[in-house]
C-alpha cells in the first residue's frame, strides 16, 4: 500500500553548515494520525513545508500517495501555523477561492461547515477570532478531502475551549475520510488523544519513528534505588530521578526482563516523548516502521 | 482568476480612480486650451472685423471704425497668442509631462511592490500555494493579469496624455510632440510595465512591501533615464547639411557639431517607429525583471 507521505534520507540546508532537516527517512501509512514532536527548531516546520511542496529538499526524496508534493497539491491540506487567511477577504470569499483553486473542492461542505461552526459567512477574516480563523484554514483544508493533512501548531494561539473544538472537528473529519495526518504541536496531552503515531524530532535530526501501541512494547520504564543503573544490554534513553527513585526509559526487545529491585511498566505517551526529547545524545534514527 | 479578483478588486478600484481622475484632468485642461483657443481666435477676427490693430502689431496704418469698440475687445486678452497661452497654460508642463509618468510610476509600483511581499508579510503565500495550482502558475496568473491591466491603464493615460499635448502644441505652448516623448502614448505603457516589474521583482526579494516599493521608485528612475538615452541616442538618427542649425519641421534635435555646422536628429516620421522601439526595450527588459522576481519567489519566499 502506498503511503501517505515518504521521506527517504530527507534533508534542507538553509546556510553553510545550517541544516534544518537531516537524514529524514520516515514512511507516514495512510490513515494514521501522526504526532510530529520536537523542541523548537528541530525541523518540524521544515518538514512539514517539504511535505507541502513549499521547500524543496537539499538532499533526498520526499513523496505524498507516490508522487512528488508538487504533482500531488490536490491531495495535500496544509494549515500552518497561527493558520493564516487573506485578512481583508470575507469567510465566504475564502470557501469561493477554496472551490476555485481546487477541483475537487466541496464548497457545499464547506459551507455548512462553517454555518454549523456558527462563524459568520460575511464576516471578513482580520474580524473573527483565531479559534474561528483557524477553524475556516481547517475547512479550506478538509473540503479537498485531501489523502495527507499537515497541520503545523495550527493552534498555537487558541483558548483551551477553542483547541478541544478543533481538534474534536478535526479528528471526526479525518475518521470519516481516512486522511492521513501529520500533526505537529508542543501540547503532548492533547496529541496523546488523537494520535496513533509518533514522530519525535531532534536536532534537524528523527530520535524516533513508529506505532505508538509498537513503541510502548519496544520501551519500558525502569524504576529501581537511586543510583541505579542499567546493567544489561538495553539502551537507557533517558533517566530522572523522584521520589527516592530513579527511573529509566530503556529500549528493550518485546518481552520485558525485569531485574531484582527493580520494576518494569510500558511507557505512557508523555514518557516516550519526553524521553526521546531530554534524551542526552540522539541517536540517528530509533525506528522506522 | 477568482483568488486574483478576490484579493486585488479594492486595488483594481483605485487603480481605476485614479486613472480617471487624471485623464479627466488632462482632458479637462484640453478642454479648457481648445476653449481658449477657439476664444482667442475669435476674438482676433473680431480685432479685424473692427479694423483695430491685430494683437502682435507694433505699428502700422489700420482703418479703426470704433476706437471705444478697439478698447472693449483689447481688454479680453492681452497680446499675442503664444506669449498668452504660454502664461496661462505653462503649468501643464510640470503637471502632465513629468507628473503623468511619475504617477503612473507610483501606481505601477504601488501594485507591484505587494503582490509578493505582502503575501510573505502576511504569511497568506502558505495558503495560496498549498491549494491544487502551482506556485509557477499563480505567479504568472497575478503577474500577467496586473500587467495587463496596468498596461491598459498606460495606454489610456498615455492617449489622453496625447490630446492634451496636441492642444498645447496648437496654442505654441510645446515646439512639436518629440518634447512629451516620454510622457504620451506607448511610452506610458513601458514605463508603468517597468515600474509595476521592478515592483514585484524587490517585493520578492526583499520581503517588505515598503522597502520594494522605495527600491522600485529608485531603480525605475535610473532605468528609465538609461533607456529614454539610450533609445534616443543610440538609434539611427539624420543630419542636416549647411550652415543652419535649424532641425527641420517635426523633427527632434540631438546634437550639434559647430564643425560640420549640422544637426543630429530624430526626423517627425520616426516618432512610432521609436515609440516602439521604447516600449520593446523596456518590455524586454520588464521580462527580465519579471523572471529575477520568480526566481526569488521560487526559492526565497518560505
Amino acid at each position: 500500500m502506498t503511503s501517505a507521505l515518504a521521506a527517504e534520507s530527507l534533508g534542507r540546508r538553509y546556510r553553510r553548515d545550517v541544516w534544518g532537516l537531516r537524514e529524514c527517512t520516515i514512511q507516514v501509512p495512510a490513515g494514521r494520525v501522526v504526532a510530529l514532536v520536537g523542541p523548537n527548531g528541530s525541523g518540524k516546520t521544515t518538514l512539514l513545508n517539504m511535505a507541502a511542496g513549499l521547500l524543496a529538499p537539499s538532499t533526498g526524496t520526499v513523496q505524498v500517495v507516490g508522487a512528488s508534493p508538487q504533482k500531488r497539491l490536490d491531495r495535500i491540506g496544509y494549515v500552518a501555523q497561527d493558520a493564516p487567511l487573506w485578512p481583508r477577504l470575507r469567510v465566504e470569499d475564502v470557501i469561493e477561492i477554496g472551490r476555485c483553486l481546487n477541483p475537487l473542492f466541496d464548497a457545499r461542505m464547506a459551507l455548512d461547515r462553517i454555518r454549523q461552526l456558527g462563524i459568520p459567512t460575511r464576516a471578513r477574516v482580520n474580524s473573527i477570532s483565531g479559534g474561528q480563523r483557524a477553524q475556516v484554514a481547517l475547512t479550506l483544508v478538509l473540503a479537498k478531502h485531501p489523502d495527507l493533512m499537515l497541520l503545523d501548531e495550527p493552534m498555537a494561539n487558541l483558548d483551551p475551549l477553542a483547541r478541544r473544538e478543533f481538534l474534536t472537528s478535526m479528528f471526526a473529519s479525518c475518521m470519516d475520510t481516512g486522511t492521513a495526518v501529520l500533526f505537529s504541536s508542543h501540547v503532548v496531552a492533547e496529541l496523546e488523544r488523537i494520535c496513533d503515531y509518533l514522530i519525535v524530532l531532534r536536532r534537524g535530526r528523527v530520535s524516533l519513528a513508529g506505532d505508538v501501541d509498537e513503541l510502548r512494547r519496544t520501551h519500558r520504564v525502569v524504576t529501581g534505588p537511586i543510583g541505579w543503573r542499567s546493567s544489561d544490554s538495553r539502551r537507557v534513553i533517558n533517566e530522572w530521578s523522584g521520589g527516592g527513585r530513579t527511573n529509566a526509559l530503556v529500549r528493550s526487545g518485546s518481552s520485558p526482563s525485569t531485574g531484582p529491585g527493580l520494576e518494569e511498566a510500558a511507557p505512557t505517551f508523555d514518557e516516550l516523548v519526553l524521553g526521546y526529547l531530554e534524551e542526552d545524545e540522539p541517536a540517528r534514527q530509533e525506528a522506522l516502521t | 482568476m477568482c483568488l486574483i479578483w478576490r484579493q486585488h478588486r479594492g486595488q483594481a478600484l483605485w487603480v481605476g480612480l485614479t486613472l480617471a481622475s487624471i485623464c479627466a484632468l488632462a482632458l479637462g485642461v484640453s478642454w479648457s486650451a481648445s476653449h481658449w483657443l477657439a476664444g482667442y481666435h475669435q476674438w482676433v477676427k473680431a480685432l479685424a472685423d473692427a479694423g483695430c490693430p491685430p494683437p502682435d502689431a507694433h505699428s502700422g496704418d489700420f482703418h479703426v471704425r470704433s476706437a471705444a469698440t478697439c478698447n472693449t475687445l483689447r481688454g479680453l486678452y492681452s497680446g499675442a497668442q503664444q506669449p498668452a497661452f504660454v502664461a496661462r497654460y505653462n503649468f501643464t508642463v510640470l503637471v502632465f509631462e513629468d507628473g503623468f509618468p511619475a504617477a503612473l510610476a507610483i501606481i505601477g509600483v504601488l501594485v507591484g511592490a505587494p503582490l509578493v511581499a505582502r503575501e510573505v508579510e502576511q504569511r497568506t503565500q502558505l495558503a495560496s500555494w498549498t491549494q491544487s495550482v502551482s506556485r509557477r502558475r499563480w505567479y504568472v496568473m497575478k503577474v500577467t493579469v496586473s500587467a495587463a491591466s496596468l498596461a491598459a491603464v498606460g495606454l489610456v493615460a498615455g492617449i489622453a496624455n496625447a490630446r492634451l499635448q496636441h492642444t498645447l502644441g496648437s496654442g505654441g505652448l510645446i515646439s512639436s510632440r518629440w518634447v512629451w516623448f516620454f510622457s504620451t502614448n506607448l511610452a506610458l505603457v513601458g514605463e508603468i510595465l517597468l515600474a509595476f516589474a521592478l515592483g514585484v521583482a524587490f517585493g520578492a526579494w526583499l520581503r517588505r512591501t515598503l522597502a520594494a516599493a522605495g527600491a522600485g521608485i529608485a531603480s525605475f528612475l535610473v532605468l528609465l533615464f538609461a533607456t529614454g538615452w539610450a533609445v534616443r541616442t543610440l538609434t539611427p538618427t539624420e543630419q542636416t547639411i549647411g550652415p543652419t542649425f535649424n532641425v527641420p519641421a517635426g523633427g527632434w534635435g540631438l546634437s550639434q557639431s559647430s564643425s560640420l555646422g549640422s544637426v543630429r536628429y530624430h526626423p517627425a516620421s520616426q516618432y512610432w517607429p521609436l515609440q516602439l522601439v521604447f516600449l520593446a526595450v523596456l518590455g524586454i527588459i520588464v521580462v527580465g525583471v519579471l523572471a529575477t522576481g520568480w526566481h526569488a519567489t521560487r526559492t526565497r519566499a518560505v
